[in-house]
């Protein structure tokens, strides 16, 4: 049912169409790397190696294991832009996204564009 | 006013002059927005007609995301707890990744299916009318949350710009109105549009502060040798307790954050996949920009004014500015920048959360459950009002805050402890086709009972630790969730499965 140009799932609702939609050609967390990456740099960046008592020695007016922690969170942001930008691909949505294809056709265009006002 | 612990900065009529500006800007601004829009309907209202290229959505990210409480709260945090707060700078990260989690196929599903909030996705997804209502509830608890937190960091703000000049009630009625002037003129274009200056602001303020930070004086090491000097416990790594504390952290505002309903709505608003994924990917680097300042800004002050009470620490970043003005007129118009940054950041993310309180209360509870057949112009009407009457009762809890001692980090826990537990709906609701909607209304009604359980508890002196083990109460209540979500689905699906094996043998029999 469509309640002023806004779907109003209800009884209606397809679940069909909601899983065939749902999939981009690629994701982040279909990858092999992403999330192993995420995990790694959480668990360095954790100080808990700074127990043991070598990361605590002072650098720069602060402590190493705090160094060692901002170092992991810069991979993480680096990590997560890679993902974004490289491994996230929908040609359906961005036509640019289909490799060696010079314009988007019209199925691609007529996907890209809003369904619902 | 009570005599500071800290320098104030005494600022003259200029710095006033900037603000009242900047305040004419946002008013421009929201009446730009309402001119601009291209029909009344509520996808234009509340998502800007899903229009914005890479740098309104960036900035427009980048402003709601990073809030008053940023630089506020969390260089508060940073000075009470020490070093070991660096946790936020991981945390902040982690959000933008727990975002390329989920956020490639709800964005895909938003564009087909024109999604407005992110209760469309959650009723279109399981169906259920519980669980859309609770989901809004809780969505709507925590931005409530948010927006308060932002009229007490307002209140402080403006009676530190102006020397005390205006008082917190009367900075936060007038930042208020402003913001709900232009909210209600132009929605999420004038939102976009005033954030656009407000982010700008925000990067340049917090850029001029690590500067500051780093050159003056005898910068990090300096205050190094200060705090080790008063509290060398603050240099500490975490111990035990305080690592669990830290993964704590790490799930619930990783978690909690990745799903603000109105960053979502952000999401939704994109012109295109393009403009979007780049923006994410510079939102990845923002918290070690902002983030990490706020840290250092308390790490900074606690050399500065060791001896700060819990509330008093809320202002470190006042005083740190202050202590930083009184160099030069370089510096003073340096520290205007900022505090016009803070002030900007503060109204960037209340408005957000107004608008995205509004659409959800408008699109989600109203039209289905109060008047199917509202007419647009009904409907938009209903979501200002809304608005409004939000922000008063707000301001009055605001004005209530101020008899009491609570500091700006309860108000976050109580927050996210909530919105946390509606991660496994949109994380793993995109991800699993088992998961079924009885499954997901008994976790979120699971994990929400036992957090309030264990708050309740710890309130009424049943036991002294509202985060038993040093684990929040919301990332308990979201453990006992998951199970929930995970043990119901798979439990549901035997009947079902077994059904169908009998079928099959009875078929072959």
């Amino acid at each position: 049912m469509d309640v002023l140009g806004h779907p109003e799932y209800g009884d209606e609702r397809d679940d069909e169409s909601l899983w065939e939609a749902i999939r981009p050609a690629s994701e982040p967390s279909a990858t092999r790397w992403f999330l192993p990456a995420v995990l790694l740099l959480l668990t360095v960046g954790t100080p808990w190696h700074a127990t043991l008592g070598w990361s605590t020695a002072m650098w720069n007016g602060l402590p190493l294991w705090v160094w060692i922690s901002l170092a992991c969170g810069a991979g993480l942001s680096g990590v997560t832009a890679v993902a974004a930008v490289c491994a996230w691909r929908d040609p359906d949505l961005e036509p640019s996204d289909r490799a060696g294809t010079g314009s988007p056709t019209p199925a691609a265009r007529a996907s890209a564009g809003r369904t619902v006002r | 006013m009570s005599e500071s612990p800290g320098p104030e900065v005494a600022f003259g009529p200029g710095a006033l002059v900037v603000m009242a500006g900047y305040l004419v800007v946002m008013l421009l601004l929201g009446w730009l927005g309402r001119v601009s829009r291209k029909e009344e309907s509520l996808r234009d209202f509340y998502l800007g007609g899903s229009s914005f290229g890479l740098a309104v959505l960036f900035l427009t990210l980048f402003a709601t995301q990073y809030s008053g409480n940023t630089l506020l709260g969390f260089a508060g945090r940073s000075y009470q707890q020490g070093l070991t707060y660096v946790v936020a700078v991981t945390f902040m990260i982690l959000v933008v990744s727990v975002l390329m989690v989920y956020a490639p196929r709800l964005f895909r599903l938003s564009r087909k299916f024109g999604y407005i909030t992110p209760a469309d996705f959650v009723f279109h997804r399981f169906g259920s009318h519980p669980l859309r209502a609770l989901s809004v509830l809780l969505l709507c608890w925590g931005l409530a949350n948010y927006v308060l937190e932002q009229l007490v960091a307002m209140g402080h703000a403006v009676e530190a710009i102006s020397g005390g000049r205006i008082g917190f009630m009367q900075g936060v009625l007038l930042l208020a109105l402003v913001m709900l002037v232009y909210e209600s003129l132009g929605g999420m274009r004038s939102v976009a549009w005033t954030d656009v200056v407000q982010g700008s602001l925000l990067l340049a303020g917090c850029g001029a502060v690590l500067w500051g930070i780093l050159a003056s004086g005898g910068g990090l090491p300096e205050a190094a040798a200060s705090v080790a000097e008063h509290h060398p416990a603050r240099l500490d790594a975490p111990g035990a307790r305080d690592l669990r504390v830290w993964i704590s952290n790490l799930v619930l505002l990783g978690l909690g954050v990745a799903i603000y309903p109105h960053a979502i709505q952000r999401l939704f608003a994109a012109r295109e996949l393009r403009s979007l994924r780049r923006s994410l990917a510079l939102m990845a680097f923002m918290p070690l920009v902002t983030t990490l300042l706020a840290v250092l800004i308390g790490f900074v002050g606690l050399g500065l004014f060791p001896e700060l009470s819990g509330v008093e620490s809320d202002r470190i970043t006042v005083y740190v500015l202050g202590s930083m003005a009184g160099g030069s007129a370089v510096a003073y118009w340096l520290v205007v920048l900022v505090l016009a940054g803070v002030v900007a950041a503060i109204m960037s993310t209340a408005d957000s959360a107004l608008l995205s309180m509004g659409s959800m209360l408008t699109k989600d509870l109203y039209l289905p459950y109060v008047e199917r057949g509202a007419s647009r112009a009904k409907l938009l009407r209903v979501g200002k009002v809304l608005s409004w009457a939000i922000m008063a009762l707000l301001i009055l809890m605001a004005w209530i805050s101020l008899e009491t001692e609570s500091s700006l980090w309860l108000l976050i826990k109580l927050k996210l402890e909530f919105m946390v537990q509606l991660v496994p709906v949109l994380v793993l609701g995109v991800h699993w086709r088992g998961f079924s909607a009885s499954a997901a209304l008994a976790g979120m009604v699971g994990g929400t009972v036992s957090t309030l359980v264990l708050w309740i508890g710890a309130a009424a002196g049943w036991w002294t630790d509202r985060s038993p083990a040093g684990i929040s109460a919301g990332v308990w209540g979201l453990a006992l969730n998951l199970a929930l979500c995970v043990a119901l689905s798979l439990w549901q699906r035997r009947p079902a499965a077994a059904a169908s094996d009998s079928r099959l043998s009875g078929s072959r029999g």
